[in-house]
């Protein structure tokens, strides 16, 4: 299968005046096509920001990314910004809503910004809502909505624009064990469906669920575990 | 308790240096901002109070009617004060004063030294003027002082002036006038204050002035200012004092008797012709900023209470819009500090300690803005006052009133700016903030709160905006006015009767100059002052015409109206080739308002000099010969050698050719040396004399685009620091949109489009009312611009472009923020 996503050395270094933290540490690892990858590790072991410069949010300081085999490491915010929208959807464990606009209209925000138009838009909202099983509360706001809900919102919005990476972190952290199998089955569905996955976890639970646990620490991968 | 207080609110001014620096700075520019203008209305109220008995002294007005016109005039006949004091036993005593034209005056210190000045603060009073009022003495006696004929009181920067250090200066001798008159110096008086509405540099007996004595049995004569002092004890309320005044009618009728028998007429005749003839009282202290419809000539500095009002509201809107930012940037702030409140809930502080504590930074920052402000005072006073036109004194500027208002500033704007962020911030609950809940986002009455401060705020500058701009348009207006004259490029050359016969060949040496091309000799010049009086119209073949009428005139010279490029509509101007001293040439308004059609060859009397008659031989265009505040009078050109009255001045009127204007004048100067030695050579020009007349305006403009500024800046600020507080509350939210590929662009917008819906609803609110006080304003003025639509797209406009500068600032960096980090989670 083709390579998604290539990593080779890369390296992530946050400074502050007196302290230098070394967050991704000549890290290499790669991803295919269609896969379904959990990171694992203890806070601090730089999970975070591996999943920040796979969705192309931040940039590492050496080393080399190739997405869909072109090496994007120093691309410019705009150009990252054209990549990130045509082709991944995240999902956070606070969901990341906002609060003022509607599940409608917060699925329909990818849409918005790759310039679909109206009718497209409503018609691909309504079908991924529908897909979610959370039409009937298109026109709530999202403090209205259960977890569980708000993270089946979450996971709609970030797979309306049909992207073909899925960045998900700690998506089931602030869900109960049955709305977390619940987004699980959903994230699952979607990777049948040939999306790729990457998550990070902490629960092994969740981990379970992908093809392949990579677990990491100090900035390093140290263990793939092949589940399928 | 209350040190710590302070001790903290210090600590958070120090650790957030920039929303510290706003507010501070905010502050202090609209504390500073009404402190000038306390110190400014203080001034204004404090106006002929300082003299003792200022409460008991009042000018005698006069109240009547002209062609069924009522008038107000300050100044009032000769006999009418003696003839009042003499009859109402409440008055204790009068004074009157006459102004002269401008004197020259010399100083011989011996044959070879000698200094001359042409002075035009001069003032013929009666001998107790100085008992009457407390002008302050440094030498002499004011009880004898003006005594005797060839007296004359001078203050003390005209006794360094004239005679330097030379001491003693009681005694010496300078000469006045034409005639080098001698005059002894009696007494040297303190300067004048500014804040006298009379004002002069030297007082002399009216017994010196020939003319006063001449006219004082007439009871038309109106060329004097007449103040009587009412006894201890007399009631000055304003119904006592028309009690008061309702008992001159029977004095006045007896008094004027034989004056007015003289004219040949009588006081039952003159209230049966006009119906009113009144003689009333003023109040001194009211005469600077109330005088307002009473003409009030000879004095200085009369303004109008109206613009008291004005400055009083623009500092009371200033300190608003300073105490809103305080409010507005202590919510932005308040993210940051809701955890705090929480923290220190939790830890057992009630709220009414958390309030006192927020009240206590609000006074810290009201307090060291106060500071700062009475800094800016003491640095700015000075050019703040030259553009007011007034001569405040800073060392008499902070009284205990000023000093009161600025305790009083204090606590009001602690409690105002402090309050809101007090009681809003406190009203957190500790549990909801420590899980780090969204206050913000459910607050609608807070967000309408703000929002509507905002629009308050734009509303306000948006409407000082407008009104900056129809000030300057409508003194844009006065100087480029069809004023049916053409007023550029004429030089006057003032007091040119002191060429005694030789003035008409110095016109003519002047007129052959090559930078001159037209030289005119008139008894006044526009702007100048008119001599005004009743002439008949003659009815011809039973024409229904007006039975008398009120002209303004100058005598002129053949080369007045090509001098000054009026236009003769009918008839002819002056001309040599004519015998002309019993000609008269109108203007369209008077011909209007006497009812001709065709005047010229039509006769007008002048009952005032032994029925003088004169033919019109010629109608011009209207001209203005005074400022375009006031409508166009019936005018009149009489001959020079008419002699039809004698103001005793004239001036000479030259049309300058453009270019080497400078060249021009130190011909026109040596000319004058050589025609008139020692003689001062005194000029102006004409435009720079209209000018002056809208100085009231100009300083209006001035002191509104100051405003204009300030509260424009001041508004920035505010809205400067709503959108960090609107960008911070938003931060997760543009943190989402930019992961989901939202643009830089895109971002700005979103967070721009609230703020610039609110400046345009400010702008919309501020067209009606700025548009209503500024047509109130514009209805002063005879002559006045339409205030038109293009004045609000302009101040819409740039409102709208400064609002966007600002928030674009905080827009933009919120929109490149990385949204990495408002999106983490803790």
């Amino acid at each position: 299968m083709k390579h998604m996503i290539k990593i080779t050395n890369l390296e992530k270094i946050y400074r502050t005046e007196e302290v230098e933290t070394v967050a991704l540490n000549k890290l290499n690892m790669d991803v295919k096509e269609g896969e379904f990858v959990a990171v694992m590790g203890p806070s601090g072991c730089g999970k975070s920001t591996l999943l920040n410069i796979l969705g192309l949010l931040d940039e590492p300081d050496t080393g080399s990314f190739e997405f869909n085999g072109q090496e994007i490491a120093h691309y410019n915010e705009r150009k990252r910004a054209d990549i990130r929208k045509h082709n991944i959807g995240f999902v956070f464990q606070s969901f990341n809503l906002i609060d003022e606009l509607t599940v409608f209209e917060n699925v329909e925000l990818p849409l918005i910004y790759t310039g679909v138009s109206t009718v497209e838009r409503k018609k691909r909202v309504e079908e991924v809502l529908d897909k979610m099983q959370i039409m009937h509360r298109r026109n709530h706001y999202p403090q209205q909505l259960s977890g569980g809900q708000q993270q089946r919102v979450a996971v709609a919005r970030a797979v309306v624009n049909k992207p073909k990476l899925i960045l998900a972190d700690e998506p089931t952290g602030n869900l109960d064990s049955s709305n977390g199998n619940e987004v699980m089955e959903l994230l699952t569905d979607l990777n049948e469906h040939g999306t790729t996955i990457i998550m990070v976890t902490h629960s092994e639970h969740d981990a379970r669920y992908s093809h392949r646990i990579i677990r990491m620490l100090d900035g390093q991968t140290v263990t793939e575990n092949i589940l399928v | 308790m209350i040190k710590n207080y302070f001790k903290i609110a210090w600590r958070n001014i120090q650790r957030n240096k920039m929303s510290s620096f706003i507010h501070i700075s905010g502050l202090s520019i609209g504390i500073a901002c009404a402190l000038m203008i306390v110190i400014f209305i203080q001034h204004e109220l404090s106006y002929d109070k300082f003299h003792k008995d200022a409460g008991r002294i009042f000018q005698v007005t006069l109240n009547g009617m002209n062609d069924g016109q009522e008038y107000w005039a300050g100044n009032t006949p000769p006999p009418v004060g003696s003839a009042l004091a003499r009859n109402i036993p409440e008055i204790e005593s009068f004074a009157r004063f006459y102004k002269p034209n401008d004197i020259v005056v010399r100083y011989e210190s011996n044959s070879q030294s000698q200094k001359s000045f042409t002075e035009k603060n001069v003032l013929a009073v009666d001998s107790n003027f100085l008992q009457l009022f407390d002008f302050k003495v440094l030498e002499g006696d004011v009880s004898t002082a003006l005594l005797r004929p060839g007296s004359v009181v001078l203050t003390e920067d005209m006794a360094t002036k004239y005679f330097g250090n030379e001491r003693p200066v009681l005694g010496r001798t300078l000469l006045l006038n034409h005639d080098k008159k001698p005059f002894t110096v009696t007494a040297v008086l303190k300067n004048v204050p500014a804040e006298s509405s009379i004002q002069f540099d030297f007082l002399a007996p009216v017994a010196d002035f020939p003319v006063v004595k001449r006219f004082s049995w007439s009871w038309v004569w109106l060329q004097t200012m007449c103040y009587v002092k009412l006894r201890e004890g007399v009631r000055t309320d304003r119904v006592s004092i028309q009690q008061l005044e309702a008992k001159f009618r029977p004095v006045i009728k007896v008094e004027s008797v034989s004056g007015l028998k003289r004219l040949g007429t009588s006081y039952d005749e003159i209230i049966k012709k006009t119906g009113k003839w009144d003689f009333r009282l003023f109040p001194l202290t009211g005469i600077h900023l109330r005088s307002g419809i009473i003409g009030m000539p000879w004095l200085s500095k009369i303004s109008d209470i109206k613009y008291v009002y004005i400055f009083a509201s623009v500092a009371l809107f200033i300190i608003i819009l300073a105490c809103v930012n305080f409010m507005n940037l202590s919510t932005a702030r308040s993210s940051k500090r809701a955890k705090e409140v929480g923290i220190r809930k939790v830890a057992g502080s009630s709220r009414g300690q958390l309030i006192r504590q927020f009240l206590a930074e609000a006074f810290l920052f009201t307090i060291i803005s106060s500071i700062i402000a009475v800094a800016l005072v003491i640095l700015l006073l000075k050019p703040f006052a030259n553009i007011t036109g007034e001569t405040i004194n800073p060392n008499n500027a902070f009284t205990p009133a000023v000093l009161f208002a600025i305790i009083g500033l204090i606590i009001i704007i602690g409690f105002l700016a402090g309050s809101y962020p007090a009681f809003y911030l406190t009203s957190f609950k500790p549990a909801a903030v420590l899980k780090g809940k969204n206050l913000f986002s459910s607050g609608k009455k807070s967000l309408l709160i703000r929002n509507g401060l905002v629009v308050f705020q734009f509303t306000i500058s948006s409407i000082i905006i407008i009104s900056t701009l129809i000030v300057w348009k409508q003194l844009k207006f006065f100087r480029n006015a069809d004023m049916g004259l053409n007023k550029e490029n004429v030089l006057v050359i003032t007091s040119t009767n002191r060429l005694g016969k030789s003035e008409e060949s110095f016109r003519e040496t002047i007129s052959q100059l090559p930078g001159v091309s037209n030289a005119s000799i008139s008894t006044s010049i526009p702007t100048g002052s008119l001599f005004g009086d009743g002439y008949e119209p003659k009815a011809e073949n039973n024409e229904h015409i007006a039975r008398e009428i009120a002209l303004s005139s100058f005598m002129v010279d053949e080369a007045f109206v090509p001098t000054l490029k009026i236009k003769v509509l009918k008839g002819r101007n002056f001309s040599k080739a004519f015998s002309d001293s019993a000609s008269v040439v109108l203007n369209e308004e008077a011909a209007k308002q006497i009812g001709w059609k065709d005047p010229v060859g039509k006769w007008i009397q002048y009952p005032g000099n032994n029925n003088q008659l004169f033919q019109v031989i010629g109608v011009v265009k209207n001209f203005n010969v005074q400022s375009l505040q006031n409508s166009m009078i019936p005018f009149a050109l009489f001959h020079t050698s008419s002699r039809t009255y004698d103001i005793g001045v004239s001036h000479i009127l030259a049309r300058i050719r453009p270019g080497n204007i400078n060249n021009t004048i130190s011909q026109l100067e040596s000319k004058w040396k050589s025609f008139a030695p020692g003689e001062p050579f005194d000029y102006n020009f004409l435009d720079a004399e209209f000018d002056s007349q809208y100085r009231s305006e100009q300083r209006l403009g001035k002191l509104f685009s100051v405003f204009a500024g300030l509260s424009i800046f001041i508004a920035c600020l505010g809205l400067f620091g709503l959108c960090a507080f609107v960008a911070e509350r938003r931060t997760k939210e543009i943190g989402i949109r930019k992961v989901l590929g939202a643009s830089v662009q895109s971002l700005v917008s979103l967070l721009s489009k609230d703020f610039l819906k609110l400046t345009i609803a400010a702008a919309l609110i501020s067209f009606p009312v700025a548009w209503w006080a500024m047509h109130k304003w514009l209805e002063d003025f005879a002559y006045r611009i339409n205030i038109g639509w293009t004045v609000f797209v302009i101040a819409g406009l740039s409102i709208l472009l400064i609002a966007l500068a600002t928030i674009s600032f905080q827009a933009i960096k919120a929109a490149v923020a990385n949204p990495v980090k408002s999106l983490r989670t803790e």
